[in-house]
């Protein structure tokens, strides 16, 4: 996971994110601030986005992803159907990547690859997601022993190694697509839970949830109505950076043989395979190992523009 | 301003511009503003929040960011350098040296990680060359001089060991510590208590007669600027609109929003008076009113003609035979009128 | 202590002008915050925010609770509503003890009794619209849906001064003033018999502070609405108050009606704030003589012992070092008659009252 997260440009590096007009004449007393800052926060973020040109093509790059994990499948060859005689066979028009060491196509492996990390990456991500708002609203709405007893859990797991915390979950559930889903949504809900715990603690200080409870709001409608809403930012992005994340890491468990299993076409299993052959058919390589770069930078830069858009501070 | 033209003059405001160009639009936060201060007087900027009297106060040291402040035409003149285009080496021996700022906050004033004492030091260090023996001297007079008790052992605390008070008089401290020509105070009571004000404004009473310095308050609080000021200049979106001795915008307003900011006031003398708020909302600085920028919320306004057509050049008025050489100034096309009923409503 | 105890049991019932029982009475109303600190939160000390306070506010009357940051007013406002446990003391409004009820058994009582912030800007949620955040108190108490309260939201809106298509647009989109008036209508919204309104006016420009208060002063009017008005500047404070209660360090310093406490306050503390409120008028400022206090608040966490005042007071002796000063009857001329002790009448806790 650590891969993952080594490719965030400094925001100040992305020509247009640079003028915004909350963060212009700062310090000033006058209340111009006020002043500047009209505009609806959603079309502020989204404007601020567009301007963005790393963020746009990482937007693109997700789309295309997105249309060929959703269509591509319907398109393509027969992932598992050998030819008889032609085995690592560079590209040509039959097949546009060339075929493996087991005479399948290339081009039908990595488009059906792309769909199964697409897959476990939301799948991941829905899951963590869900597992982290739920224990970090928890933890920072009930504060005191509730928020201990979570933050000591998420301590502890922090300081495990991912890969052999992975390992020993894999163990215990077996391997295949659905224990690779657990697995990664398992080890990764952590962050997702610190951060919203975070705002939840500042939130809950906010006047406007005071004045919530003033009016006897009861307190699942102020964590729904009132507090989540403004916690939610940083989360959007843990889901892209997630997404990208969830994906590496499959890729990672697949190659070292504990995640997907053969004959299903993973990426990951797939750059395992071809790394044998690489002398002699590096395009067994490359082709899916291109594949998973495009993925994970495309997220990326997704939700290092939506960090910039949305103003999350880390 | 004959009053003034025995002392010298320090600092001369001519025709600032500055707009900040943002997503939005245009912001324009100062539009031509004039004026002059002179040695020995303490001169106030009275205006509410989008006055544009911070981004003078800040334009004149050359604070403001830019992008996206953008200032343009006139001249900031001081004594004879023109501080718009003046070289980084003058602006440097300038800044803290001649012109000294105290802003509004003295928790972002001040370095949390270094002693106040070193932090007044630094100032002396750079524009006297003391050493780091003499500034620490200096310091501590400078520390005595805003009545700091214990100054000699209180020089080595941290601002977190200071209180509120105690630290907006360091920010004085520091601010005064190379006895500068002119003072800029942004609201230099904004933050602090009722009892703790009194004890800052009168500090800041005290010590302008002991540098013989120029003071310019930069202030929305009117009470201060009854207790302090000389000379008065009352801001409304970007632009001057009256100008005059403190008794003249206090007795004998001529703008309308002077008047209505008067006596929006609750008057302690009179507690059962009912208050006269401003109608409306301030304006919007990118949208400004055509016309006078105050006619949507001036009670005697005639709209359209003049008001919402011409924008009111600021006008002297005539002057009291008591005071002939008054420079009471103000920009509304009924200003003579106004000035001249509340003579008579005075007699 | 406990004779201060005694003394309010006294006051509620023998007030002259008032045959009423007070709407809202506080007794010995005490709030203290642990200060934490190390590896395990350990209580390394107490903060005394609130330290025995008495009061009492009637029907259709406004209180004023003035005093400087860290006086624990604001800490006081929020013991009124229940917002926060009370440490020890009691509040009953209209009778009914609230100390120590949860939110679902608060949750009849906040129609009752509501709160308007100081920072227009942060007592707004920034997702919601100005409909949908009027719409909740009655979503909350009647079960309605925004739709179904729709005229009792341009109700509202027109009351407090804004145009009924304002209901669709988000708070950024308003200035201060507004806001401030939104967050006006939404205390309003279920008809409260008491708001408590923490420092309404003081984040906002001078020229919109005159119509929020009397915009306060006719709903009070209008609808017989009790406030407890918490501010520190007392010019506005005298201006929309019927009685005064000065605070302290946690404590209650002086209370009155606020004639009486600006034209004749007799504790130090009063004096010396009265003293540097500077007056829009230079020819009094001028030649009016200020009291200028030494020294700042002390900490809440260690305050003084006996009077918490003397350690900036100008009168101080050793006496007000060992003995905490009662809040007591304060008669100009110098006699403590001190026999019938009424709500509305003037008391300070000094040793040496007096001008």
């Amino acid at each position: 996971m650590s891969d993952s997260q080594k490719p965030h440009s400094r925001p100040s590096e992305i020509p247009g994110s640079r003028f915004r007009s909350e963060d212009a004449p700062s310090g000033m007393s006058d209340g111009l601030n006020e002043v500047l800052f009209v505009r609806s926060f959603r079309q502020d973020s989204w404007r601020r986005f567009s301007k963005n040109k790393l963020a746009i093509f990482g937007l693109v790059l997700v789309i295309f992803l997105l249309l060929v994990g959703l269509i591509g499948p319907f398109l393509v060859q027969d992932p598992l159907a050998q030819e008889r005689l032609i085995f690592k066979s560079t590209p040509d028009a039959q097949h546009w990547f060339g075929t493996d060491n087991l005479g399948r196509d290339l081009f039908a492996r990595v488009i059906y690859g792309i769909r199964l990390s697409l897959l476990i990456g939301c799948a991941v991500v829905f899951l963590e997601t869900t597992i982290g708002i739920a224990l970090g609203a928890l933890a920072g709405w009930k504060g005191r022993h509730t928020d201990s007893i979570i933050m000591r859990i998420i301590d502890v797991f922090l300081g495990i190694p991912y890969l052999i915390l992975a390992f020993a979950f894999i163990a215990a559930i077996g391997e295949g697509v659905g224990a690779v889903i657990i697995t990664l949504a398992f080890t990764s809900w952590l962050t997702t839970a610190r951060v919203v715990r975070a705002g939840f603690l500042q939130a809950k200080q906010y006047d406007y949830v005071e004045a919530a409870r003033a009016v006897g709001v009861p307190a699942p409608r102020i964590i729904w109505r009132h507090i989540l809403p403004n916690v939610i930012q940083p989360i959007i992005v843990l889901v892209a950076v997630g997404i990208g994340a969830a994906v590496l890491a499959e890729a990672a468990l697949s190659f070292l043989g504990v995640g997907v299993q053969e004959p299903t076409p993973s990426l990951g299993l797939m750059i395992s395979t071809a790394q044998n052959f690489f002398s002699t058919a590096p395009h067994l390589l490359i082709f899916p190992a291109l594949a998973i770069v495009l993925t994970v930078l495309g997220f990326l830069l997704v939700g290092d523009g939506l960090r910039d858009a949305l103003d999350v501070k880390e | 301003m004959a009053s003034n033209t025995s002392s010298e003059r320090l600092l001369s405001v001519q025709d600032l511009h500055v707009r900040f160009e943002t997503e939005d639009g245009v912001v324009q936060a100062v539009n031509g503003l004039s004026f002059d201060i002179h040695r020995g007087e303490v001169f106030a900027i009275v205006g509410e929040s989008g006055s544009g009297k911070s981004v003078t106060a800040m334009s004149i040291l050359g604070l403001l960011p830019s992008p996206p402040a953008v200032v343009e035409g006139g001249a900031i003149l001081w004594r004879e350098d023109d501080l718009l285009s003046v070289n980084q080496q003058r602006l440097r021996q300038i800044r803290g040296g001649e012109i000294a700022m105290i802003f509004q906050d003295p928790l972002t004033a001040l370095n949390p990680v270094h002693s106040i004492g070193r932090q007044i030091g630094e100032v002396m260090r750079i524009h006297r060359g003391m050493s780091k023996k003499q500034a620490r001297a200096h310091a501590i007079e400078m520390l005595e001089l805003v009545g700091i008790p214990q100054a000699a052992t209180r020089v080595d605390m941290h601002p977190h060991e200071f209180s509120g008070g105690m630290r907006q008089r360091a920010v004085i401290a520091m601010a005064i510590a190379c006895k500068p020509d002119l003072l800029i105070a942004d609201e230099p009571t904004t933050a602090l208590d009722v009892t703790i004000q009194a004890q800052v404004l009168d500090v800041l009473n005290d010590i302008k007669e002991e540098i013989d310095s120029a003071i310019l308050l930069i202030t929305h609080d009117l009470g201060v600027v009854a207790g302090m000021a000389d000379e008065v200049l009352v801001m409304y979106a970007g632009s001057e609109v009256e100008r005059g001795s403190v008794d003249e915008i206090f007795y004998e307003s001529a703008h309308p929003y002077t008047t209505g900011l008067l006596g929006s006031l609750p008057k302690m003398n009179d507690p059962d008076s009912e208050l006269r708020p401003i109608g409306g909302q301030p304006p919007s600085l990118i949208n400004l009113p055509t016309g006078c920028a105050f006619h949507p919320r001036c009670p005697v306004a005639q709209i359209p003609s003049p008001c919402s057509e011409i924008v009111p050049v600021s006008q002297k008025l005539t002057a009291k035979t008591e005071a002939p050489e008054s420079e009471h100034r103000a920009a509304c096309h009924f200003a003579q009128d106004l000035v001249d009923h509340a003579r008579a409503a005075a007699l | 202590m406990t004779e201060e105890s005694d003394l309010a049991k006294t006051s509620a019932g023998t007030s002259p002008e008032r045959v009423d029982k007070p709407i809202l009475q506080a007794h010995q109303l005490v709030k203290e915050f642990p200060v934490r600190s190390g590896l395990l939160s350990r209580k390394v000390g107490r903060v005394h925010a609130v330290a025995g306070v008495d009061l009492e506010v009637f029907v259709g009357e406004t209180l004023g609770v003035v005093g400087e940051s860290g006086c624990g007013k604001s800490t006081l406002g929020r013991l009124l509503l229940n917002l926060i446990p009370v440490t020890s003391g009691t509040v009953s409004f209209e009778g009914t003890e609230i100390q120590g009820l949860n939110d679902r058994q608060m949750r009849p009582l906040r129609k009752q009794l509501q709160l308007v912030f100081q920072d227009p800007y942060a007592s707004l949620n920034p997702r919601m619209t100005v409909g949908e955040a009027l719409a909740e108190p009655f979503l909350v108490h009647e079960g309605r849906s925004t739709k179904d309260c729709e005229s009792q939201i341009q109700e509202l809106l027109k009351t407090v001064g804004l145009s009924p298509e304002h209901r669709s647009r988000y708070p950024h989109e308003f200035s201060g003033g507004q806001r401030q008036r939104i967050g006006i209508a939404r205390a309003l919204a279920l008809n409260p018999k008491m708001i408590v309104l923490d420092e309404p006016v003081s984040a906002l420009d001078v020229s919109i502070q005159a119509g929020i208060v009397n915009l306060l002063r006719q709903l009070q009017r209008d609808r017989e609405l009790s406030y407890v008005f918490i501010a520190h500047d007392l010019s506005v404070v005298r201006h929309i108050s019927h009685r005064i209660a000065v605070m302290y360090l946690g404590r209650v310093v002086e209370t009155g009606p606020s004639e009486q406490i600006y034209t004749s306050p007799a504790h130090p503390y009063t004096q010396a704030l009265l003293s540097a409120i500077p007056e829009p008028d230079p020819i009094r400022e001028r030649t009016r003589q200020r009291i200028i206090l030494t020294g700042d608040v002390p900490s809440p966490i260690d305050p003084p012992s006996g009077c918490r005042f003397r350690t900036r007071c100008w009168k101080a002796t050793d006496l007000c070092a060992s003995t905490e000063p009662e809040l007591l009857p304060f008669d100009p001329a110098g006699t403590v008659a001190g026999v019938s002790i009424s709500a509305t009448e003037h008391t300070v806790a000094c040793h040496f009252p007096g001008l």
